[in-house]
C-alpha cells in the first residue's frame, strides 16, 4: 500500500481484523461498521481480496463446504496487521486534529 | 439446481477460467448469499460481476502478453467500455419483439418528423434567401427571423 488507503479497503480489512470471515461475513461486518453507508457487493469485494492478497495483507484461512456453498475464510497477514494499524493512526491523527480545530475535542480524546 | 444459482453461474462465465476454477465456488456462494433476502441489488451485482471479471481478463492478458499490467484507470476504462458494449449487444439480442417494433414504430416517426422539420427548414432557407433579395427578412409564416440583416 503506497499510496492512500481507499475507504471500501479499510473497512475490508477492519472487519478481518477481528477474526478470519468469508465474503459474505466480510460485506455483512462492513455493513455494520459503515452503520449502514457501505454496502459492498460480490465483484467489489472480490476486487479488494484479488488487490489486497496481491499486496500480501490478507490470505486464505481455511474452507468449509455449508448447504453445498463453498466458503472461502481470509484472514489479515502480519503485513495487513502493520498496515491497518498505520492506517488506522493516520486516520486518527487526522482526526483528532480536525476535532481539535472545531474546537469540539473535549471527550472525544 | 435452483433459478438464481443458475443465473449467477451464468455471470461467472465474465471471469477466465483460470479464475473461475480458484474463486468461482464462492464467488457463487457470497452472491447467493448476499441476494437471499430478495434479489433488489442484483443487477448491481450483475454490473460489478461484469467489470470486475473483465478486469480479471484484462490483468491476465496483460501478464500472459509480458507487458506488464496495464495502469488501473486505464484497465478501468476498458472494462466500463466493454461492459457498456456486451450490455448494449445483449440488450439488442434479447429485447422483446413487441418493444423492438414499438421501438422501430417510435424511431420512424422520429425520423418522419425530423425529415419534416429538414424539409420546412429549407424551404424557409429558400423563402428567405427570396425574400432578402427584396430588402425583407420575414419568414413565410410570419416569425420575424431577423431584424437587421439582408439590408441592401
Amino acid at each position: 500500500m503506497t499510496s492512500e488507503m481507499r475507504e471500501p479497503t479499510f473497512f475490508v480489512l477492519t472487519a478481518l481484523a477481528g477474526g478470519p470471515r468469508h465474503g459474505y461475513g466480510v460485506i455483512q461486518e462492513v455493513e455494520r461498521l459503515s452503520g449502514g453507508r457501505t454496502k459492498l457487493r460480490a465483484g467489489t469485494l472480490y476486487a479488494a481480496f484479488d488487490r489486497l492478497t496481491a499486496d500480501g495483507l490478507i490470505e486464505v484461512e481455511s474452507e468449509e463446504v455449508v448447504d453445498g456453498r463453498l466458503r472461502r475464510y481470509y484472514r489479515l497477514t502480519e503485513s495487513g496487521n502493520l498496515t491497518l494499524g498505520a492506517e488506522s493512526r493516520r486516520r486518527m491523527t487526522i482526526s483528532k486534529e480536525a476535532l481539535r480545530r472545531l474546537r469540539i475535542s473535549e471527550g472525544f480524546a | 439446481m435452483t433459478t438464481p444459482e443458475r443465473r449467477y453461474r451464468r455471470w461467472l462465465w465474465a471471469y477466465p477460467k483460470e479464475y473461475r476454477n480458484v474463486h468461482g465456488e464462492e464467488i457463487l456462494s457470497t452472491l447467493l448469499d448476499a441476494n437471499s433476502e430478495g434479489g433488489r441489488y442484483a443487477r448491481l451485482d450483475f454490473f460489478q460481476v461484469m467489470a470486475h471479471g473483465t478486469h480479471v481478463r484484462l490483468t491476465l492478458t496483460a501478464k500472459r502478453f509480458g507487458r506488464g499490467t496495464l495502469p488501473r484507470s486505464v484497465r478501468g476504462a476498458i472494462a466500463c467500455l466493454l461492459v457498456v458494449a456486451v450490455l448494449n449487444l445483449v440488450e439488442s439480442l434479447t429485447a422483446h419483439k413487441r418493444s423492438q417494433e414499438s421501438w422501430r414504430s417510435h424511431r420512424q416517426h422520429h425520423r418522419g418528423v425530423r425529415s419534416h422539420r429538414a424539409l420546412r427548414a429549407s424551404q424557409n432557407m429558400e423563402s428567405i434567401l427570396l425574400h432578402s433579395r427584396h430588402g425583407s427578412a420575414h419568414r413565410p409564416d410570419g416569425h420575424e427571423l431577423c431584424e437587421h440583416v439582408h439590408d441592401e
